[in-house]
């Protein structure tokens, strides 16, 4: 949104983007130019506040989601240290099978 | 006038009074939030370096350093499993305050928490056992609260919050499945091998009651008759 001069007259005008190029649309002048101004930047500012609603929940998320997946690494770390202390190997990053046992002579 | 001026005075006493609170409450309040990333911080380290440990020996012929190099961890922090439900404990609190805005919601969530631990024998368990079943715990919390999450805010949102949910649900679904797997493996192999005596006894009771012979499937299920 934006005033534009011209013969010492200020007109408002909504700048789009149409198939890449930007298109001028008059609004208007006087009192509801200056009504279509306040709304639109009642609207902007609604957007930018939901907006910023939507990343400080994203966030939240985001930060739950890391301290119960590091405490579940850490918890299954000991297990498998466990496991492994006992003979135990992980097959192909799945099943765990118990090493077979050489015996020699 | 004089009377003003005490007032005023006072006001102003008040009002810093105040700030001055206002200010050592927030600076406790900064404080701790610095401890927490810092035990944060800690405990990840710590996890990364267990991992990286663990890593290095799951592999089908591992070196004996590296089987050592876990020995000696494992070793040199005797207590650190025992850690894990306090830590635990902290990230539950964290989850709970952040999900649940009424003391009755999260007394209830924290009563069925701690049923959900007795039912998995977590008194009678190892200190190992304790760490999952904390683990299975949280990852029921988070689930139960992304599915609360999923209904609330998936009701005519765009197509970008829609899926964000999704994946986030989809996630915590396979992380609770993960946890149960991973309790269900230990306690698995846990248990002693039964002896081949004794598995083949069973096998010949098993055998001797079910001499009858097996009875023919009708039509519908076994079209080819075989």
């Amino acid at each position: 949104m934006a005033w534009e001069s011209r013969r010492n007259k200020s007109y408002y005008y909504r700048k789009r983007k149409v198939g890449g190029k930007v298109v001028s649309e008059y609004i208007g002048t006087g009192f509801a130019a200056l009504l279509a101004e306040q709304v639109n930047e009642r609207v902007k500012a609604e957007a930018e506040q939901k907006r910023r609603e939507w990343q400080a929940i994203r966030d939240e998320q985001q930060r739950l989601d890391k301290m119960v997946n590091d405490f579940g690494q850490l918890a299954t770390a000991y297990a498998d240290a466990v496991l492994l202390l006992n003979g135990y190997r992980q097959h192909k990053r799945g099943e765990w099978r118990k090493k077979r046992e050489q015996h020699t002579g | 006038m004089a009377t003003g001026n005490t007032s005023g005075g006072n006001g102003e006493r008040n009002v810093s009074n105040i700030q001055d609170k206002a200010t050592v409450q927030l600076q406790a309040r900064e404080e701790l939030k610095r401890r927490e990333a810092m035990r944060d911080k800690f405990e990840s380290e710590k996890g990364a370096e267990l991992y990286a440990i663990i890593q290095a020996t799951n592999k089908e012929k591992p070196e004996r350093g590296d089987i050592e190099r876990l020995q000696t961890y494992l070793e040199q922090h005797p207590n650190e499993v025992e850690k894990l439900g306090n830590l635990a404990n902290h990230v539950e609190t964290q989850v709970l305050e952040s999900a649940f805005n009424t003391v009755l919601t999260k007394k209830a969530t924290y009563m069925h928490m701690a049923d959900m631990r007795v039912d998995m024998g977590y008194d009678q368990s190892s200190a190992i056992e304790k760490g999952l079943i904390d683990n299975i715990v949280l990852c029921w919390l988070r689930l139960h609260i992304c599915e609360f999450h999923y209904e609330k805010y998936t009701v005519n949102a765009s197509l970008d919050r829609a899926l964000f949910w999704e994946k986030v649900l989809s996630a915590t679904q396979k992380r609770y499945l993960r946890s149960v797997e991973a309790l269900a493996r230990i306690r698995k192999l846990q248990q002693p091998s039964p002896n081949p005596l004794t598995l083949a006894l069973v096998k010949q009771q098993f055998n001797a009651g079910s001499e009858a012979p097996p009875k023919k499937l009708p039509k519908w299920v076994n079209p080819m008759g075989k």
